[in-house]
């Protein structure tokens, strides 16, 4: 029996799709999403002894019942069945919805923050409340229970190897990348729940730890709001959900707790805070970041099976900064149809045609850095009417300026390591037969809805700093800055993107500021 | 920085919002119906009304490969079953949207054909969803994109349809997967120890 199946048994676990009456609750800590920030958050302080109960919106589930089918896996472990994106569709958003939150369905990339990000935040965003090397101990700690090692280059998939050999017929810098697997078969089927449960996701690590050390965990359950009194928050009412995990039923829960830790994301966490109307000096929701990313299709003779092989295993960072003008970087991403079909251009037959050499595809992306330039200053928050999140991102000049630019060096990078065609995901697409049509790219309209934006990292939203008029909680404890108990610990709180994979930098941090909050309660 | 096509701002975006919402409030109101192709419908919908599936219908029809085994029928009965996942207003946007599509004076003043989209014919449909693929109205566009994703991902979500593109689908865990019951403990870290040695 795995860790996970033993604690899905305990009794310290509640089903909330299961459950006839309203629910009254109470616990020292109640962490709202277990995800990246809420696992480590919850595991931190049970097992210093304190009393925590995790609220979850999604199921929980396990590798087996991850059928690696996307129309069966999407739905249980996406947010809005991987429906989710920006009000106007210009970026596909994709983000986990379960116990494990995205970790889930992550494809297993792992970087610690980048310093000259922190040492942005502390001269640029009133980031003052640690130090890079505070976290040190943290990461250090992560990369062990998680298991995270560097890919050794010999296990690169075709797809990844062609970027690493691109990049580095060009000079550029390229690496293998750490990923959070043991026993990693590569099936290539991250994305849709490791079903070898080979993926050290929180699902199959600290949430099981932190259960079978005590805490409790209440899953299909949304919180609503939370009630504020006296300077503090007073208690959350939420409401149970049907076993699809996607609607309410009329039995609620209320959760008396001396803190609160949101932590459901860059998208839902502030949307709860919205909905409570907590929102001082308009902040809540403001900044977010996407790191929205666009993808060439390179064409090789050889197969090249992307669905298949660990996901992502190279990385370049050679056009992180580019002084003025809006950096990204470089890596490849899996394929499988479902995905594949709504990336690919076009209708009918055309679209057929573009499908048809699947399994001579590679799919590389640039993931743009958002939040560093004044004309960057990511997207928004709001609520729709019915509470459930609204996004916008206004895609600007800079940011399409990096998009042309970051096409044409991916196209560069196919062509160099054998690409015999290279399309673009414009909408009819530019496909480019050999370097000589790259200069095309400059032709081809980059506007909203004409060409497939994605994103695949969401960040801010609930941005850390210590001038509270413009950051939503502290930086030296992630405590918001007027209410005493609430704090706010996932990764709306960078307050801007990374320009790596969050994964890591979230759990480091998000460590270091419960290890903080538990001194201060001890 | 100067670009040389045409770049989208967020004034020109709110220009194009605001220019869209109006149209989809006067022209997909209702003000102007136009009766719809039916499609007879055997299931209980959970998201669509019957003139809304029927549309769907109809583009699913011109969307989805021309070989594609499942009928455009239970490419939209997937889709309905989808937009379950959303949120209401996304859901309320859907079904306004697909009146919107159908809507023969819409038609006439945005690609110059007058007659509702299911009643045209195929060739004619394939120059409308081009038209709404190409507008220069972001609104559009991006009912062009949210339609046919639905359709594909509901099309490409059936294992039947992934030989026409020769992919084998996941291989067979064969019941293995990693037991890490033992993780931490003593004799975990004794193997782990032994197997960095080899």
């Amino acid at each position: 029996m795995t860790l996970l199946d033993q604690a899905r048994q305990s009794s310290n676990v509640i089903d909330g799709s299961r459950i006839n009456k309203n629910l009254e609750l109470s616990a020292d800590i109640c962490v709202i999403g277990s995800g990246a920030g809420g696992a480590v958050a919850a595991h931190t302080l049970v097992t210093a002894g304190k009393d925590v109960l995790i609220v979850e919106e999604g199921g929980y589930f396990s590798h087996l019942d991850f059928s690696m089918n996307e129309a069966e896996v999407y739905p249980k472990l996406y947010q809005e069945g991987l429906q989710r994106a920006t009000q106007d569709l210009g970026i596909a958003i994709l983000q986990g919805r379960a116990v494990g939150g995205t970790t889930v369905v992550n494809w297993t990339t792992c970087f610690r923050t980048p310093e000259d990000v922190v040492d942005h935040w502390r001269t640029h965003h009133h980031v003052g409340g640690f130090k890079l090397a505070d976290i040190i101990p943290h990461y250090e700690w992560i990369e062990d229970r998680l298991c995270m090692q560097k890919v050794p280059k010999e296990q690169m998939n075709p797809n990844n190897r062609k970027l690493f050999e691109g990049c580095k017929a060009l000079g550029w810098q390229v690496d293998t990348i750490k990923r959070n697997v043991y026993a990693c078969m590569n099936s290539g089927y991250c994305g849709m729940g490791c079903p070898y449960n080979a993926k050290r996701s929180m699902l199959v690590t600290l949430i099981p730890d932190a259960i079978t050390s005590g805490a409790r965990l209440l899953f299909r359950c949304r919180i609503d709001r939370l009630v504020e009194n006296n300077n503090g928050i007073d208690h959350a009412e939420g409401t149970l959900l049907t076993t699809d995990g996607y609607h309410t039923r009329t039995e609620t829960v209320r959760i008396k707790a001396k803190h609160f830790i949101v932590a459901g994301g860059a998208i839902n966490s502030p949307a709860l805070l919205l909905r409570s109307g907590i929102n001082d000096h308009d902040r809540v929701g403001k900044r977010t970041f996407f790191h929205p990313s666009i993808v060439s299709v390179g064409l090789y003779d050889d197969p090249i099976e992307a669905y298949y092989g660990a996901p992502q295993s190279a990385a370049s960072h050679h056009f992180s900064h580019r002084s003025e003008n809006v950096g990204f970087f470089l890596e490849a991403a899996p394929l499988h149809p479902v995905l594949a079909s709504t990336a690919l251009p076009g209708f009918g037959f055309d679209h057929h045609e573009n499908m048809k050499p699947f399994s001579h595809i590679a799919p590389h992306t640039a993931l743009t850095i958002d939040g560093f330039h004044s004309d960057l200053p990511g997207g928004q928050v709001t609520l729709r009417p019915s509470g459930t999140p609204l996004i916008n991102y206004p895609l600007t000049p800079a940011l399409w300026e990096s998009f042309r630019f970051a096409q044409k060096r991916l196209a560069q990078a196919q062509f160099a390591s054998g690409a015999k065609s290279v399309m673009t995901l414009h909408d009819p697409p530019l496909v480019m037969r050999s370097p000589n049509n790259i200069a095309d790219i400059d032709e081809q309209p980059f506007e909203t809805c004409r060409i497939g934006v994605f994103s695949a990292h969401q960040m801010g939203g609930c941005g850390m700093g210590d001038n509270h008029q413009t950051a939503v909680v502290r930086s030296e404890d992630l405590r918001h800055h007027r209410l005493s108990n609430l704090y706010v610990m996932d990764g709306s709180v960078f307050p801007t993107s990374l320009g790596v994979n969050p994964q890591q930098s979230i759990y480091g941090l998000v460590r270091l500021m419960a290890s903080r909050l538990v001194e201060r309660i001890t | 920085m100067k670009l040389k096509d045409g770049h989208s701002n967020r004034r020109t975006f709110l220009r194009r919002g605001l220019w869209g919402g109006l149209i989809l409030s006067t022209f997909g109101g209702g003000l102007l119906a136009w009766p719809t192709r039916s499609t007879n419908i055997t299931t209980k919908l959970k998201t669509l009304n019957t003139r809304t599936f029927s549309v769907l219908c109809a583009i699913a029809a011109r969307v989805v490969p021309p070989y594609a085994q499942a009928t455009s029928k239970q490419i939209a009965e997937r889709v309905d079953a989808l937009l379950s996942m959303t949120s209401p207003e996304t859901l309320a946007d859907i079904n306004r949207l697909l009146i919107l599509f159908d809507n023969a004076f819409f038609g006439l003043f945005f690609h110059g054909h007058f007659g509702a989209f299911s009643y045209l014919s195929a060739e004619t449909q394939d120059r409308v969803l081009e038209s709404w693929r190409d507008s220069h109205l972001l609104l559009r566009r991006s009912g062009y994109q949210a339609l046919r994703k639905l359709c594909l991902a509901a099309h490409y979500g059936d294992p039947l349809s992934w030989n026409d593109i020769d992919y084998s689908g996941p291989r067979s865990t064969g019941g293995i997967f990693y037991n890490d019951s033992q993780w931490g403990t003593k004799a975990w870290r004794v193997k782990q120890i032994k197997e960095s040695q080899k």
